[in-house]
């Protein structure tokens, strides 16, 4: 039997900071001692004015960054203790929705959702095929040929929802995954985040939108000047 | 780089693919195939001058061994007596198989390329030529065989076709050594280039890169997207490179086809042209090689 990484281990909760301190380089801290703990199944909206951390703690919940001081661990493995290979296995059970989108010029729609099933090594066929059926879902089907750099801001966030939803991940991160789409469309996204969370899916969303959360109720995270003020 | 790029081949047909196609359409991909053709051109024409050179020197190497030409200075009517004892003197030295006067015709013949149709080869004094060919294995003594030749004459000279086969053998390796390196260095630089122009190509892509990273692609598999991308504009320029490069040698030999005989000139066979042909492949293993580390050690550095 192969020998396992003590940093790897089986865990109910998905997501656990530990008196986590936060900095850039030569800069005051953006996130003070911040301790909270996410259970798997859970559904959590985090919030709090611009500039109190609310990028950085999902950034070291993707693992972009990690903390200048405490430790993060993710389903069980403290992140700053896996290889880079254990990493990549964990981030693919983590879908994410970018404030930028961050979609690829260069790839068709289709492939910008598929991308998460072709890392994880996915047939093409059967990627695209799924992606497909997600641009239909996310509303997009009359826009499938056109080139990601033509969609409407709306339009690449739900492109950026669908290609974070394809790997059917176990965590969810969005970073005002629903700031620029109608409220509409904004509620047809939280209905497809709820219906993840229901089958399982832990999802974490950042927002600044106070009608989203009385919509659609869940636990608010509040943070404010780097430091956990509601849990 | 052999299993590098078997494996690299061997995705071809999954994700990477598409994948790397969003590590296109840059800079580098303007610069990647014009570099590499110009570096491959050169490889080519080096390596072909190591084979080509080489092959010749061994073929006039294997020509002059063995024999012997007896110089003699220009003759007047009255002293055929004298060739023919020479030519008899020479017949029966120990050693010697077989010994020929060369014709006048054939003199003439050797001398047109250097003298021109202007001449008249009868006016001209011309020495006369013993060709010689020793048996296998023999130990026969060219300056002894001029010793006693000189006792017929003091003008007689012996030339030993061996020195000169060594010579031109030394020299020819020494040709086809320095052109290797030549190969070699460019190789070398290819390295270089190709490292360079992949950095670029990261650097121009980090944001994509990194998506990649935060979309769960393990650094193994991102570098096999970066090396794809780099892959298809190496080949292209190689394939033109080496392509250029085979059309100048064939060019070259067909230019140089009326000076055979006179100077030793690259010689190449079908396992030459082979070899050169191949040069692609190689390159394209560098690439593949090169670009992954390149993308492997950023993906470490950040």
């Amino acid at each position: 039997m192969p020998a396992r990484n003590p940093a790897v281990a089986s865990s109910n909760i998905v997501a656990q900071l530990k008196a986590v301190t936060f900095s850039y380089r030569n800069t005051p801290n953006v996130l003070e001692n911040v301790s909270l703990t996410i259970p798997g199944g859970e559904f959590r909206y985090l919030v709090g004015p611009s500039g109190a951390g609310k990028s950085s703690l999902l950034r070291l919940l993707f693992m972009d960054t990690y903390p200048t001081d405490g430790s993060v661990l993710l389903f069980g493995s403290d992140v700053q203790k896996t290889n880079a290979k254990e990493r990549a296995t964990i981030r693919q059970k983590i879908g994410i929705v970018f404030q930028d989108f961050r979609l690829l010029n260069n790839l068709s729609l289709a492939d910008n959702v598929a991308l998460p099933r072709l890392i994880s090594g996915e047939n093409l066929q059967v990627a695209r095929e799924e992606a497909l059926e997600l641009i239909r879902w996310v509303g997009l089907d009359h826009r499938i040929n056109s080139a990601p750099q033509t969609l409407s801001g709306g339009e690449r966030q739900r492109i950026a929802i669908a290609r974070a939803v394809i790997n059917r991940p176990k965590l969810l991160i969005g970073d005002e995954p629903t700031g620029s789409v109608d409220d509409a469309m904004g509620d047809r996204l939280l209905t497809l985040f709820e219906y993840l969370n229901r089958i399982g899916t832990t999802i974490i969303l950042a927002t600044h939108s106070k009608s989203l959360i009385d919509r659609f109720p869940h636990p608010v995270i509040t943070l404010e000047d780097g430091r956990l003020i509601e849990d | 780089m052999i299993s590098s790029l078997r494996h690299f081949l061997s995705k071809s047909q999954n994700g990477t693919s598409v994948i790397s196609r969003e590590l296109t359409g840059d800079i580098a991909g303007h610069i990647l195939p014009i570099a590499t053709a110009v570096m491959t051109f050169l490889a080519a024409l080096f390596t072909a001058a190591a084979l080509g050179v080489g092959s010749s020197a061994e073929k006039w190497s294997e020509n002059f061994t063995g024999g012997l030409t007896i110089q003699l200075g220009p003759l007047l009517n009255e002293e055929t007596d004298y060739l023919s004892r020479v030519l008899e003197m020479t017949r029966i030295t120990p050693g010697i198989e077989h010994a020929t006067v060369t014709s006048e015709k054939k003199i003439d013949e050797l001398l047109s390329p250097w003298l021109g149709d202007l001449v008249n080869f009868d006016d001209l004094p011309k020495p006369r030529f013993i060709e010689v060919i020793t048996e296998p294995g023999a130990r026969l003594d060219p300056s002894t065989l001029e010793q006693r030749l000189q006792k017929v004459s003091p003008d007689i000279k012996v030339d030993d076709h061996a020195k000169w086969a060594k010579r031109i053998s030394e020299y020819a390796n020494a040709i086809s050594n320095i052109s290797l390196i030549a190969a070699l260095l460019v190789c070398f630089l290819s390295f270089g280039a190709i490292g360079t122009v992949a950095g670029a190509r990261i650097a121009i892509h980090a944001d994509s890169i990194l998506l990649l990273r935060q979309l769960g692609g393990s650094d193994h598999l991102i570098s096999t997207i970066v090396a794809k991308a780099c892959f298809k504009h190496t080949i292209i320029g190689a394939s033109l490179g080496t392509g250029a490069a085979l059309g100048t040698i064939m060019f070259a030999e067909h230019a140089s086809a009326g000076l055979k005989g006179l100077i030793p000139i690259p010689e190449f066979n079908t396992w030459h042209m082979l070899i050169i042909a191949s040069l692609p492949l190689p390159t394209g293993g560098i690439a593949v090689t090169v670009s992954r580390l390149a993308a492997l050690i950023w993906l470490r550095r950040i």
